[in-house]
Order: structure tokens, then C-alpha cells, then sequence
């Protein structure tokens, strides 16, 4: 005999093979808001006799910009989840569940799901800012790859 | 007692913008004992999903009182409504609706999750069930592996796990092989001999239909007529059924080469 919790556990492990969109959506919009503040936060970066401070000081808005557009899309992604789901959460209140099981299940699978691609996001995010400082390196200048601690705090 | 008290229960689907109605009921009285086993027929389109529907609250009526178990419907709060269907309605649907993700065995606890009770209790309970429904063998495979006869009496052992008054199945056989469908069916008789269960059954088909005690014919919204089982001769009763379904003009002669 299960209680709820292990029963939605269980639903969540044996079903993420149909979360991988939700999860990948998420990790993507979170990877490419990462690499923001690790150019913002490196030390180069910064230092005004290397970089023209017009341009490190000018980031802000372009990050802001990136804000805006992943939070439209990770909503977008959130919905469709929801609509791919309904049908379940149906279910289960003709089964005979609670509205407020229900509120539970969702938020523990939305938790989940947040987690994974936030995870999966940061690490996607470490690797692959070594071809973002490649790029950005070829329009302003060479600045040295190391990525600050504080970048990760920044995405909370 | 009475178990399921419909008046004058009516529905009207609209489309969006009120451009077309289609009446699918209109007007319905019935009346339903405590321990029948009660069948619903009549031709497509006649109404007979949406009756169960509104039966079972899944959909709003129109208009029209419903009574279960002397509770009214529109006077109940959500929440208890909730609670009042876990305690005394079970679902059986066409398509089953297990889910896939879960074992049959966490198929039929998954309604005893929501409420926790002595767990030792429970345990005994589905085991109890799941051998008179004889899928102990395989009650850690999952529902796709598993038969689609299998997957129904999974359906009817999570429809009765909660020791429901009244059973809803909607097609029950719709989706199976004339075997499985009356080893499904024999199951149904034997819950309403044995724990004097109401079930309630939406069919096309008069040979699920023989295994009920009464038949009610929808047509065109409204009850047409009904017949009772006399004794227990189910061959008896399956030829009424015929006849009556002749007359209501919803078989045509299956062998007839007049298509046009």
C-alpha cells in the first residue's frame, strides 16, 4: 500500500520520458539566461582598461530584453504542459480526488520539472560558455575564460 | 430505497456563439432501487451517454432534479461533492482510462491514496479484490502489456475498491472481444448478487444488456419504454431485447444488401 505522495512520486518517475519537452524547454531558456551574467560578472569584463566601459556597462538592457522573451516562452511551455496533463488531472477528480490534491500534485510535478531544468540548464550553460566567450571575444576583444560563482547566484 | 431519483431532467448543448441547440434530453423521469442492475439502451444519438453523464455528475443538467441517495446535487458544495463521489460512486469507463505509469496493483489503490486509513485494512481489501477478479498474477505489469479484458476488470476493481453504492459503467464492453466482454459482465452480476451493488450500465450491444435485471430504451430523449427481467433466463430476456430494439428501428437486418 502507497500513500499519495510515493503514488505521485511514482507517476512523475515513470512518465518523464513525456516531460523531456517541458524539461528541455526549460534548461534551454535557463542556458542561455546564464550566459548573460557570466560575461556580466568576469573579471575582464570589468576592468576598464581592457574593455571600453560603454560596453560592459550596457549590457543590462539586452539581458532584460532576454528576460521578457523567456519568461513569454517558458509560460508558453508551461501551458501546454498543463493542457497535455488536464486530461490526467480530470481524471482523478472523477476517481475522487480534492481540488486541493490535485493543487498538490501539480505543484509537486511543476517543482520537479523547475528543478531538472534548472539543473540541466546551468550545467548545458557551463559548457557551452566557452563558445559564447568565443563569440563574444571576436567582436570586443579577448577576454579570459573563467566563470564567476556569482553568475550562478545570479539566475536565483 | 431509492437510489437514484432523475426529474424531468433536461439538457440542451449549445455551440459557442448560440448559433445551434441540440436538444439531447428532454425531459427524463426515472427511478432507480437500491441493488438494480439497470441498463441503458437505445439507438446513437439518442442520448444515453449523456443520461449516464449527468447521472454520474461528470456533466450539469440543464435543468431537472437528480437525487442520489436522497442528496441533491445542486444544493452540495465542491468539496463535499468530492468526498460524497469517492465514497459512494464507482466509474467503469469505455476506454478504461488506467494509467499507464502506475501498476494494476497501484491502478486499483490509486483512489484509497487520496484518504489515509489503516493501511493493514486496505491491504487485505485489494488483494480480496484482485483475486475475485483474478488478476493477481499480474498485478505488477503495466496496464498497456496487459489484455484489454485484464485491463477492464483492473478498471472494475479501482470502480469498486471504495465499496461504492452505485456503479457506473459506460460501454463497459465496447472495446472488447465477445468473451472477455462476458467474463466483464459475469463480474458485474456478481457484485450486484453478492454485495447488493446498483449498477448502472450505458449499452449498445443486447448481449451485455441480457445480463441486466432492467432495460430502459432511450430514443430521442426521452424514455421509450423499459422491460424487466422475469426469472433468470437470460436467452429469454436476450430475445426481448431484440424485439424490442426491432421496434425501436435501431438495428437494421445486419444481412440486408439494399445499401442505397
Amino acid at each position: 500500500m502507497m500513500n499519495f505522495q510515493q503514488i505521485s512520486f511514482r507517476m512523475f518517475k515513470n512518465n518523464i520520458r513525456q516531460y523531456y519537452l517541458y524539461i528541455l524547454c526549460g534548461s534551454f531558456s535557463t542556458m542561455i539566461f546564464f550566459l548573460f551574467p557570466t560575461i556580466m560578472t568576469n573579471n575582464d569584463f570589468n576592468d576598464s582598461s581592457k574593455i571600453d566601459s560603454m560596453i560592459s556597462s550596457n549590457l543590462y538592457a539586452p539581458s532584460l530584453v532576454l528576460a521578457i522573451f523567456s519568461f513569454v516562452f517558458i509560460v508558453y511551455a508551461h501551458n501546454s504542459f498543463i493542457k497535455f496533463r488536464k486530461k490526467y488531472y480530470a481524471l482523478f477528480m472523477v476517481i475522487g480526488m480534492t481540488n486541493s490534491n490535485v493543487k498538490k500534485i501539480m505543484v509537486f510535478e511543476n517543482v520537479l520539472i523547475a528543478i531538472a531544468s534548472i539543473l540541466s540548464g546551468l550545467l548545458l550553460g557551463t559548457i557551452f560558455s566557452k563558445g559564447f566567450y568565443f563569440i563574444v571575444g571576436k567582436i570586443i576583444g579577448n577576454i579570459d575564460l573563467s566563470i564567476n560563482l556569482k553568475s550562478y547566484i545570479y539566475i536565483q | 430505497m431509492v437510489v437514484l431519483n432523475v426529474n424531468d431532467l433536461k439538457k440542451i448543448y449549445t455551440s459557442k456563439k448560440n448559433i445551434t441547440k441540440t436538444n439531447a434530453l428532454n425531459g427524463i423521469n426515472l427511478k432507480i432501487e437500491q441493488g438494480e442492475f439497470m441498463g441503458i439502451m437505445g439507438p446513437s444519438g439518442s442520448g444515453k451517454t449523456t443520461l449516464l453523464n449527468i447521472l454520474s455528475w461528470i456533466d450539469n443538467a440543464t435543468s431537472g432534479k437528480i437525487e442520489i441517495l436522497g442528496q441533491d446535487i445542486n444544493k452540495m458544495s465542491k468539496n463535499s461533492m468530492t468526498l460524497f463521489r469517492r465514497n459512494n460512486l464507482g466509474y467503469v469507463f469505455q476506454e478504461f482510462n488506467l494509467l499507464d505509469s502506475l501498476t494494476i496493483e497501484e491502478n486499483i489503490m490509486l483512489p484509497l491514496s487520496f484518504c489515509c486509513d489503516d493501511l493493514e485494512e486496505l491491504n487485505k481489501k485489494i488483494k480480496y479484490i484482485m483475486n475475485m477478479l483474478d488478476i493477481e498474477s499480474i498485478k505488477n505489469q503495466y496496464p498497456y502489456s496487459v489484455s484489454g479484458g485484464e485491463q477492464q476488470r483492473t478498471a472494475i476493481g479501482r470502480a469498486i475498491i471504495n465499496n461504492p453504492n452505485v456503479i457506473f459503467a459506460d460501454e463497459p464492453t465496447g472495446n472488447l472481444d465477445s468473451k472477455s466482454s462476458n467474463i466483464g459482465m459475469q463480474y458485474f452480476e456478481k457484485l450486484n448478487i453478492s454485495k447488493k451493488n446498483t449498477i448502472v450500465v450505458v449499452t449498445h450491444d443486447p448481449f451485455t444488456a441480457s445480463y441486466c435485471n432492467r432495460i430502459i430504451f432511450i430514443k430521442d430523449g426521452l424514455v421509450n419504454s423499459e422491460i424487466t427481467k422475469s426469472g433468470t433466463n437470460r436467452k429469454m430476456f436476450f430475445g426481448q431485447i431484440m424485439e424490442k430494439l426491432t421496434v425501436l428501428g435501431g438495428n437494421d437486418d445486419e444481412f440486408s444488401t439494399n445499401f442505397f
